[in-house]
């Protein structure tokens, strides 16, 4: 596994991680009498985060061999790609969080302001999984022009 | 001027106008009359071509390739590579500015219309077009600074 490969599976799990953290804040933000145990749970939640962002960079960063390169022509190819998924499926993200509020609450229906910076966030997240699963998933199957 | 600059003042003028009129118009529909099948499908035409119209200029080359001459070289494809990402930190920045001032103008247990979301996203869009074509301009610019600073027939 390469240093691309490392940083995108280290980007991955953070991802995945925070969603998951944020739906369980989320749910307890808004069921009656749960704030207590809601902040005990960020309290938990946070730690582990750290903790996986902490030992993910050293898993990152860290060179098994003095010889392994950090970026070569064939990462920057895959990154290239992995982006151009990650931005054409950001532009459907928004355009779907856009819409769907609409067709959930009605024409005339509103949201709290306090939902816009967690889609947007949220949205984000979704585009940064799209952008590592891409990288992994052309190294798993085999980047064109790799073989020689 | 080649064709790709051409392209990028095209794009800075002209793009502008045809995604904010009709765009405008899908939500001024969806929001006299409802939504409905033909605003939503107008919406999702003009998102859809203006957000992704920035692949035009890959799918151009790709198509081209093999051809002799050249109209979209490595020099406009950096370029053009810049642009769609100064574009798209704009429309993040866009994005959180527009979070920060619904916050501050309806207070944060204010709520806002569903209707201004679509409005929003056409910001977005009509953002991403200017400042795609504003950082394409500007690389262009400095490029002919260079160049002339550089020309051997000059010197």
């Amino acid at each position: 596994m390469n240093k691309t490969q490392r940083r995108a599976l280290f980007t991955l799990s953070i991802s995945i991680a925070l969603i998951a953290f944020g739906v369980i804040i989320f749910n307890s933000m808004f069921t009656p009498g749960n704030r207590t145990a809601g902040v005990k749970l960020v309290k938990v939640w946070m730690w582990l985060i750290l903790a996986v962002s902490a030992g993910g960079a050293v898993f990152v960063y860290w060179k098994r061999k003095p010889s392994e390169v950090d970026n070569d022509e064939r990462d920057s190819y895959v990154k290239k790609n992995a982006v151009l998924v990650s931005f054409v499926s950001l532009w459907f993200l928004l355009f779907a969080s856009s819409l769907i509020p609409g067709f959930v609450v009605g024409d005339a229906g509103s949201i709290p302001v306090i939902l816009l910076p967690i889609i947007d966030f949220v949205v984000f997240l979704i585009a940064m999984i799209i952008y590592s699963a891409a990288i992994l998933a052309q190294y798993s199957w085999g980047v064109k022009g790799d073989k020689p | 001027m080649n064709q790709s600059q051409g392209e990028s003042w095209i794009w800075f003028f002209l793009g502008l106008a045809c995604f904010l009129i009709p765009g405008g118009v899908a939500v001024f529909i969806a929001y006299d009359r409802g939504i409905s099948f033909a605003p939503v499908l107008m919406f999702t035409g003009i998102v859809i071509w203006g957000g992704l119209f920035w692949l035009f200029p890959f799918i151009c080359d790709k198509l081209r390739k093999g051809k002799e001459k050249v109209t979209f070289d490595e020099r406009d494809q950096l370029i053009h590579k810049r642009a769609v990402m100064a574009a798209y930190v704009v429309l993040w920045l866009y994005f959180v500015a527009a979070c920060v001032i619904a916050w501050c103008i309806v207070g944060p247990h204010g709520s806002i219309s569903v209707n201004v979301m679509p409005l929003t996203l056409l910001g977005g869009l009509v953002i991403f077009t200017f400042t795609q074509g504003l950082a394409s301009l500007i690389q262009y610019g400095r490029g002919d600074k260079n160049s002339e600073k550089f020309n051997p027939k000059k010197i």
